[in-house]
């Protein structure tokens, strides 16, 4: 779409009527200062298009204090080939007309014609807002707005993704998002975001786990039970093989033998105290003698020297019967050391034996074979316990019916098993499905991006050595990514500078108008001072990026710095001293 | 003219797993009523005695309750019932026959033979030789004693035993509780009541498995039934005949899919099972969606129908048809995946290709 002619009247600051023509097909630069009508003509095109001629929200357009005016707005334009003319009226005198060589439209008519044409619509009542502006939303930019470009591309994206599918030639996938939403819900059934599981599917782990937790708790105890089944079995056997044996009654026997011996040996004592007895007696009488003996002599010797001369006769009779006591005395004594000899033997002799005997070991004997026959007892009692007790112990857990337990709970183990498996397999095809789904239409939406994505490096790089503006599914802006010091940076779009976003707003809008331009959609581009927070030096790249795009479409440059426009190769018109 | 019912494995308080709980319980509970329609028809055939040839209980710990039900199922033939332990529920020296003699619960007529030995019935003029096991396993052949006992002058000579005929059941070579083939001969028996295998099975004119009386597992060899044996007296040749018992018939349907026929055959089968039947279906070949849904609906219909399902489905590919996949509507990246999954041969591609497939169907009944 060209314009070529435009003409104003009672318009604003126009009330007389005001005309710039001869418009060129590609860069047309205006300026103007402050106050100088620029703006007003930005509007008064926008109106011709966006404003029902019957809608009081074109009341702004009116001239100042003159309540008579018919604000008018005449336009010649070329698209698709036909050359038009547009000429609406508002306020006092509510027309439109529409012509195209032979053709001609009135009223809404040519105003839904326009609309179609372009690619906007109307609002029901009262002013045309943002939302109903659509392409020319996007390409007509107002002034310092040009950052702002999430909610133009909202609007226009119908047009950006019909021109997307018309220029790949397919579409993304009937209802394909539907599917992928349920596809979405039906794995947050059973697993989160992060891949654990949820729902149902740890419901069923868990129940699986807990009950090959108590299989294995039931195994244990019959398996258990079946090691005790078989000590019952040893017990009662050996019980028996005890009670028959009685080896106790064998000990019993040796104990009385032992015992035998040792009073045997303790006799031995009685005949050692006799034979010391015997043996003191012995001593005792030949000590006795030895004494009567001596005691005798020494008589003698008195006698002898006191008497010395008493008779002779009576000393022979006295001697003669004093050594016959002597001889008898002399007699006695080796009796009785010969009764001490014997005794000191036989003591002896019992003390012999008595040393072989080992009385010691004897007791020994006694003791250690009675604990035994008393151990064997008390063994066999205990173990008759025991097989009680285990007997009873094992008819208790008999009745539990561990093993009918066990099998049943091997059929809910399995059962549980087999639904966590159902679930896990289920959770994994959809996660899959999820995956596969996502990244074919990633890769579809990259590709249905790729045209936009070529225009869009085309200006990028124009501006971003090497960087690369990346649009999201929505094709708004998304990321700058350009080489830095440590390997690429990616800065999100709404994190840059206001005048990066100014000057990436712009080149994406000539993106898109070269996108919708491919389509054959109509692309006007106007600029109402659309780079105020630019510096030079980008300024100087924008021209550049301006220039180009200016080769394939329309742009209307109004500017307040027309020094700044000087080296565009095109005449910089001046709107007050113009037509 | 003596009657005897043969019968054995009864394998009371068995469980089912790989059933829905509800269908594994019933399975359960069809093992007393197998008991009961023993009792009634040795009653029927005014039998002289039943035999039981071990594995009465399937474990030794089963539950007072259970056992209970059992003796109480056996209640309707009055006359006299010889049971020996088998493997399962051998004869240790704590265990379910312990259990159920400290309980009281063994009936007058139901002679238990714990310990190897002739149970003698004078009524019957008959001695039965017992070879109960008393552990799980042994590796001398039990019967062996047979051939020395002594049994009355005139009476039948009858053997009960447990355990694996030797030479005779190719699976059971080197097998536990070893039983000589010739022992009925061997040790003069009129005839030899064996249990342990679960199928009816002449192993010689005197010599016979029972069986289980109902069937538990999948496999087709003749179980489900009891053993009529009729004797004209001391030395004759027994007239055996084999009686069907069991409710419950366990197939196992194994069909590979390959055409629509094939499809159709299987849902024809299911079709055709009774309310009495435990299937086990295991499937293998490829199916496309409307063969897929066929089957499901005739599973679907089969499951509500017979006793118990089981449907293995590992070796069965989802594979739609060019037919299917357009029918589906699905373009772009959604036929892409659709697609590639197709291709796919994992068992969870496979998932995920039925699962979109059901999605994209549900979506065209939606928009219909």
């Amino acid at each position: 779409m060209k314009i070529t002619r435009l003409r104003v009247a009672e318009l604003r600051r126009f009330r007389e009527p005001f005309e710039i023509s001869g418009l060129a097909p590609g860069l047309n630069v205006f300026a103007a200062p402050n106050e100088s009508g620029k703006s007003t003509l930005v509007r008064a095109i926008r109106a011709a298009f966006f404003e029902r001629h019957r809608s009081s929200g074109a009341e702004d357009l009116r001239s100042w204090g003159d309540s008579a005016a018919a604000p008018t707005v005449e336009l010649d334009f070329t698209l698709g080939g036909s050359d038009y003319r547009l000429v609406k009226s508002f306020l006092q005198k509510k027309r439109c007309e529409l012509v195209a060589g032979a053709r001609r439209w009135e009223g809404a008519e040519a105003e839904d014609h326009l609309a179609e044409l372009l690619g906007f619509e109307y609002a029901l009542k009262g002013a045309s807002g943002q939302k109903h502006w659509g392409i020319p939303g996007l390409l007509w930019v107002e002034q310092g707005t040009t950052q702002a470009i999430a909610e133009p591309v909202e609007h226009a994206a119908a047009h950006l993704q019909r021109a997307l599918n018309a220029s790949l030639g397919e579409v993304a996938a009937t209802g394909g998002d539907e599917v992928l939403d349920r596809v979405r819900l039906l794995r947050r059934e059973l697993l989160t975001a992060t891949g654990r599981p949820t729902g149902p599917l740890a419901e069923a782990q868990r129940a699986a786990e807990e009950s090959a937790e108590r299989v294995a708790e039931i195994e244990a105890a019959v398996h258990g039970h079946a090691e005790r089944v078989d000590r019952l079995k040893r017990q009662r056997d050996e019980h028996e093989a005890e009670t028959r044996e009685a080896p106790w009654l064998a000990l019993r026997q040796q104990l009385a033998q032992a015992e035998t011996a040792l009073a045997t040996a303790e006799g031995l004592q009685r005949e050692h105290d006799a034979a010391a007895a015997t043996l003191r007696q012995a001593d005792g009488l030949a000590g006795l003698l030895r004494q009567q003996i001596a005691d005798d002599g020494k008589r003698q010797q008195e006698l002898a020297t006191r008497e010395a001369t008493r008779a002779a006769a009576q000393r022979r009779h006295e001697a003669a019967t004093g050594a016959e006591a002597q001889r008898r005395q002399q007699l006695a004594l080796a009796d009785a050391q010969a009764q001490q000899a014997a005794a000191q033997a036989r003591l002896e002799a019992v003390q012999t034996r008595i040393a072989a005997a080992r009385l010691d070991i004897l007791r020994q004997d006694v003791e250690r074979l009675r604990r035994s026959a008393d151990e064997a007892e008390r063994a066999h009692r205990a173990r008759e316990l025991e097989v009680a007790r285990l007997t009873a112990e094992l008819a208790a857990v008999g009745a539990q019916g561990l093993d009918e337990q066990l099998a049943g709970e091997h059929a809910t183990a399995e059962h549980a098993a087999r639904r966590r498996d159902e679930l896990q397999r289920r959770a994994a095809a959809l996660d899959l499905l999820l995956t596969k789904l996502e990244g074919r239409r990633q890769a579809l939406t990259r590709r249905l991006q790729a045209p936009l994505q070529k225009h869009l490096d085309h200006y990028a790089s124009l501006l971003f050595p090497a960087g690369r503006l990346e649009v999201g599914e929505s094709l708004r802006p998304e990321v700058l990514a350009r080489p830095g010091l440590r390997g690429e940076e990616r800065g999100a779009f709404e994190t840059l500078s206001f005048g990066a976003r100014e000057q990436l707003g712009l080149v994406c809008r000539l993106a898109y108008a070269d996108l919708l331009r491919e389509a054959g959609r109509p692309t006007l581009v106007i600029l109402d001072d659309a780079l105020v927070h630019t510096d030079t030096e980008r300024l100087e790249r924008m021209k550049r990026i301006v220039f180009d795009a200016a080769q394939r479409h329309q742009l209307l440059v109004f500017s307040c710095h027309p020094a700044q426009w000087r080296d565009m190769g095109v005449p910089v018109r001046r709107l007050d001293t113009d037509g | 003219m003596t009657t005897l019912i043969h019968t054995a494995d009864w394998q009371i308080g068995r469980q089912y797993g790989g059933f829905e709980p509800e269908d594994a319980a019933a399975l359960a509970d069809a093992r007393f009523a197998a008991v009961e329609r023993i009792a009634h028809l040795a009653a029927d055939e005014q039998a002289d005695a039943v035999l039981v040839a071990g594995d009465v209980f399937d474990a030794q710990g089963v539950s007072a309750r259970t056992i209970r039900r059992m003796f109480n199922a056996m209640a309707p033939f009055a006359g006299p019932w010889v049971l020996i332990p088998g493997n399962h529920d051998a004869a240790l020296a704590e265990g379910v026959w312990r259990h159920a003699l400290r309980m009281g619960v063994v009936p007058a007529n139901v002679k238990l033979a714990l310990q190897p030995g002739v149970v003698e019935l004078p009524e019957q003029r008959a001695a039965v030789l017992c070879a109960p096991l008393t552990q799980r396993h042994t590796y001398t052949d039990l019967t062996e004693a047979f051939d020395g006992w002594a049994t009355p002058e005139g009476w039948l000579r009858l053997g009960l035993a447990h355990g694996a005929v030797q030479g005779l059941l190719a699976e059971d070579i080197d097998s536990a509780n070893p039983i000589a083939p010739d022992r009925a001969e061997r040790a003069r028996l009129d005839y030899l009541a064996l249990g342990d295998w679960h199928g009816a099975k002449r192993i010689g004119e005197r010599c016979w498995y029972a069986g289980t009386p109902e069937q538990d597992r999948f496999k087709d060899n003749g179980a489900g039934q009891v053993l009529r044996v009729r004797l004209a007296g001391p030395g004759a040749v027994p007239e055996v005949q084999a009686l069907p018992l069991g409710r419950h018939r366990w197939r196992t349907l194994e069909r590979r899919l390959a055409v629509p026929s094939d499809v159709e055959a299987l849902v024809a089968e299911l079709a055709a099972c009774g309310a009495d039947e435990v299937l086990q279906l295991a499937l293998a070949g490829t199916l496309d969606l409307a063969g897929r849904a066929r089957l499901d609906e005739a599973v679907a219909a089969a499951e509500a129908r017979v006793r118990a399902l089981r449907c293995e489905r590992g070796g069965l590919r989802l594979a739609p048809t060019a037919e299917d996949l357009a029918a589906l509507h699905a373009d772009g990246y959604l036929g892409e995946v659709l697609a590639e999954l197709r291709e796919a041969d994992g068992p969870v591609e496979q998932e995920a290709l039925a699962l979109l497939a059901g999605l994209l169907a549900g979506r065209e009944e939606a928009a219909a």
